[in-house]
């Protein structure tokens, strides 16, 4: 699985690279620059836009619904289905989906759902976790998805990707044309005009919102733009983003009911944490976020560990930052340490996500705690480090361990190196040796201060 | 011209005769060093751990040893430097003392390959290396205090070092400070898979200008059995002078 | 209902309470630095040029056709290519410029009327759209929703044929917008429909056409 996301990280990061070029850099950081301020504005006016988005909406035939948290949008979506007897319903790939795991509510009532997107098809009938945003099964191999669909369609798969394509778009067709309802997220709500948008490549995007005659699309707060202007940034950041295409095969805009497509339309917006993120000022900038993925091609750890490895719905840096705060840093704190802070995904990030500087702040609410949570770590633990910091802070005592450290090192000591050390330690030398504490600077430059007074050195 | 010595704490410890060959190399070019004293650490493994208050309180007594003078401060690594800079005048809230103080050391404070290049203007020490040399690119150097081409511009103009690419150089080598060890296999897979590329590039020395991970990339070369050295900047400058 | 509004309620004091603003306070107008400064139109041979090369890159078909010979011949062409026995097109007085409708006859291809039932546009061969706009710089157009043009028109059927009148073309995506911003639908269409789903292995007609073909019509 890490091999697999490896090659489509780099081969996404090279795409990414070309077209970034042909744009121009310059002008791409000032593309940058305007995503980051116009998803801020929206995000520090969040009330009048939402207001204003409502409003459109439903002067335009649509309805409504707002969802605290998980258990709102799955009552509300249930509600919806029942009233209208829904015995199917096609999906559209929706990482908010994930975040409140609706396909299981769903299936629980009887009602069969389908993901659309290609690879959140093939995920969903192998009962796993997508491990990438926008890839879902890039850690699944050709093999592994003929065999998948051999034991769970019952058909005769070759492992061959376009023959794959095929089967799942037959069987995927019937499903389009006789769903009683379509379900989407969006990937941007414009507030100006109330209008949806969905950013995708395939065609299930436009599938699941004109066909089944009722509309039911999953949106977070956090995702209104201003304007229309702002949505011709934010599509010209997006597909660059996320793989080196300047555009995505559709771009759609819905905007409440129309001739000819869904009798209803149900926009539902939901909080579940994310107010509670916005008031946080240093971190409210994760929700600025488009869901690209960029950051996590280019990020060496998720590089390293791949997606499932996070243990969440949103992995890789922007996970880092937006799980702990979804769902507390008490029990997720650990992934904003999952991180050198080497600052290569918010340089990446086309919206300038400052995600480095909102991990320093989440360790902090670990370590030490703040006015969202306390802290997690034991008391021990703190009156340790301060201890330490007390050493450390006193050139006396700092010296003092350092010739301490010599000392002790002799036993272990191998030439340069210490090649094994007690735990916990061996945290290091379990991966490489440490290195020997030799030679004095100061002591040195005393020698040497002397010889300037005596004359024997001459400066400038 | 005189500066103040930042030597750094994992530098002090692990990396004393690089510190003493850096001021060899200023005194040479004609810039006399002080060395303050009071100094020991500038507090990023704390505050980057999560421990603030206890970062702060490094800061403040890190901010005192400097206070004594007003020329500028040269370090040896591009984190520590970046943290002083961008991190320190953040720690404090506007309108305090502090916060005065910590702008005024911010703007003082500079890594060697970006003081010579940018502040002294100079490439050129009469350094002569005649070797394949690698050269990492460290994430706080470049990316935080954007420092990028300094470091080859000074290996380009010393005589003979033949500078080679190296793939993936600025791809992060697994340090993190606190990372090593809260995350130790992470940490060893990207460590490797530096060592990986650096051995892939056919470099008998790679450079290596950030003690953290300088010393991380050294002993996974150690490790790996790779007959490849890693060396600072700063001990390749001191060759074929009068050091 | 109800329900609905006490969550509704609570959102806005959550959302107003984080940002220390109140109701009926309206958002001030967006910095200069959120605003990007739209493209401009190169050379129009340049632009058709762009328009056919980026459509290209994207796995479409695309072609420059002049006057109705070349027009009738190309269409031939796709229907032997494609194996088209059935196809739709919108309402658009357009079509008669070419003779669309005669044209399809004669190559023995049975006409399905636009607003036919979704399923006898699933089982259609080809649809064939009029652009709204066309956009440059990425190869895309603008179809937007109308009666006489459906959305599913150039969705559901297995080769979608788009034709472009020359006068479509606009520099940006603003232009675009501001055509189609009051409408209640409208689709950007760049290419072909595309996954790299499986081990990133291009591959083209997922759930729309499984061929794109874009004709500039002079």
């Amino acid at each position: 699985m890490v091999a697999a996301t490896q090659k489509s990280a780099r081969t996404a990061l090279l795409k990414r690279a070309e077209v970034v070029g042909e744009f121009g850099e310059e002008r791409w950081q000032q593309l940058r620059r305007a995503g980051h301020d116009l998803r801020l504005h929206a995000l520090t006016h969040l009330d009048s836009y939402l207001a204003m988005a409502e409003e459109k909406v439903i002067a335009a035939g649509g309805h409504v619904h707002w969802a605290r948290d998980a258990e709102e949008v799955h009552r509300i979506v249930l509600d919806i289905a029942s009233q209208h007897s829904v015995h199917k319903i096609v999906k559209v790939k929706s990482m908010v989906t994930e975040e409140i795991e609706l396909n299981h509510v769903l299936e629980d009532q009887g009602i069969k759902v389908y993901e659309t997107d290609l690879g959140e098809f093939i995920v969903q009938l192998a009962g796993q976790r997508p491990s990438h945003i926008t890839a879902p099964a890039l850690h699944m191999t050709k093999e592994e998805i003929a065999d998948l669909f051999c034991e769970k369609l019952k058909v005769k798969a070759e492992p061959d990707p376009k023959l794959l394509t095929e089967i799942a778009r037959k069987l995927l067709r019937e499903e389009f044309l006789n769903a009683g309802m379509g379900i989407s997220g969006g990937n941007f709500l414009i507030a100006e005009t109330g209008t949806l948008v969905l950013v995708t490549n395939e065609g299930n995007g436009r599938m699941c919102t004109s066909l089944p005659p009722v509309h039911v699309a999953i949106v977070g707060i956090e995702k209104i733009i201003p304007d229309w202007e702002s949505a011709a940034v934010m599509l010209k950041l997006l597909a660059r983003s996320v793989s080196g295409s300047k555009i995505t095969a559709y771009n759609t805009f819905i905007t409440g009911v129309r001739e000819g497509g869904p009798r209803e339309f149900h926009l539902v917006l939901l909080d579940n944490g994310r107010t509670r993120i916005l008031k946080d000022e240093v971190a409210r900038e994760t929700l600025m976020c488009i869901r690209c993925g960029a950051c996590m091609n280019t990020c060496p750890v998720y590089n390293q560990v791949g997606g499932h490895a996070y243990g969440a719905v949103y992995p890789g840096p922007i996970g880092s930052i937006l799980t702990p705060q979804l769902i507390g840093t008490r029990t997720a704190g650990g992934l904003a340490f999952a991180s050198t802070l080497c600052g290569a995904c918010s340089e990446i990030c086309p919206v300038m996500i400052p995600i480095p500087e909102i991990l320093l702040h989440l360790r902090r609410r670990y370590i030490e705690g703040d006015e969202f949570e306390s802290s997690s770590v034991p008391e021990t633990l703190k009156v340790i480090v301060k201890a330490s910091r007390y050493v450390m802070g006193s050139p006396t005592l700092y010296r003092l361990a350092g010739r301490l450290g010599k000392t002790l090192q002799t036993p272990l000591r191998s030439g340069d190196w210490i090649p094994t050390m007690p735990a916990p330690l061996d945290r290091w030398t379990m991966s490489r040796p440490f290195p020997a504490l030799q030679g004095d600077f100061r002591r040195w430059w005393k020698t040497q201060t002397k010889q300037d007074i005596s004359g024997e050195k001459s400066h400038e | 011209m005189k500066v103040q010595l930042f030597v750094t704490c994992l530098g002090e410890n692990f990396l004393p005769h690089m510190l003493q060959k850096m001021v060899e190399i200023l005194e040479r070019i004609g810039v006399s060093c002080e060395f303050p004293e009071g100094q020991t650490c500038c507090g990023q493994p704390y505050f980057n751990s999560g421990f603030q208050k206890e970062g702060q309180k490094m800061a403040l007594l890190w901010m005192k040893a400097f206070a004594d003078a007003e020329g500028y401060i040269v370090a040896p690594s591009g984190s520590c430097v970046e943290f002083v800079k961008h991190r320190y005048p953040a720690m404090f809230p506007e309108g305090t003392a502090e916060h005065e103080e910590a702008l005024k050391v911010a703007a003082r404070v500079f890594e060697f390959s970006q003081f010579l290049v940018n502040i002294l203007k100079v490439t050129d020490l009469g350094a002569s290396f005649p070797h394949r040399v690698a050269c990492h690119s460290p994430c706080h150097l470049t990316r935080g205090l954007g420092v990028r081409e300094e470091q080859k511009l000074l290996l380009r103009a010393v005589r003979g070092l033949d500078l080679v690419p190296l793939n993936e150089e600025e791809t992060c080598c697994g340090f993190g400070g606190i990372f090593s060890v809260v995350y130790p296999e992470v940490s060893m897979a990207m460590m490797e898979a530096k060592v990986r590329n650096i051995m892939a590039g056919a470099a008998e020395y790679v450079v290596v200008s950030e003690p953290g991970c300088l010393i991380n990339i050294r002993g996974g070369l150690q490790k790996m059995k790779a007959n490849i050295q890693a060396m600072h900047l700063i001990d390749i400058l001191a060759t074929g002078g009068a050091a | 209902m109800s329900k609905n509004n006490l969550a509704r309620e609570e959102i806005f004091a959550k959302v107003r309470s984080a940002l220390k603003s109140f109701p009926g306070l309206l958002p001030s107008p967006l910095p200069d630095s959120a605003r990007f400064e739209p493209r401009s139109a190169e050379v129009w041979d340049k632009e058709i040029e762009c328009m056919l090369n980026e459509v290209t890159r994207l796995s479409g078909h695309a072609k420059k056709i002049q006057g109705r010979d070349e027009f009738a011949g190309a269409l031939e062409e796709l229907v032997k290519a494609e194996q088209v026995k059935t196809a739709a097109l919108s309402d658009h007085p357009h079509y008669r410029n070419y003779g669309v409708v005669d044209l399809l006859q004669r190559f023995g291809v049975a006409i399905v009327p636009p607003d036919s039932d979704k399923r006898r546009l699933a089982e259609c061969d080809l649809g064939i759209t009029i652009a709204d706009a066309a956009l440059p710089e990425t190869g895309t157009i603008l179809l937007r929703t109308t009666q006489g043009q459906p959305d599913i028109l150039s969705l559901l059927p297995r080769v979608h044929l788009v034709l472009v009148p020359p006068e479509a073309l606009v520099a940006d995506m603003h232009q675009a917008f501001a055509m189609a911003k009051g409408d209640r639908h409208f689709v950007l269409v760049s290419g072909s429909s595309r996954t790299a789903d499986i081990e990133k292995v291009l591959t083209l007609g997922v759930h729309g056409p499984k061929s794109f073909h874009l004709w500039i019509c002079d």
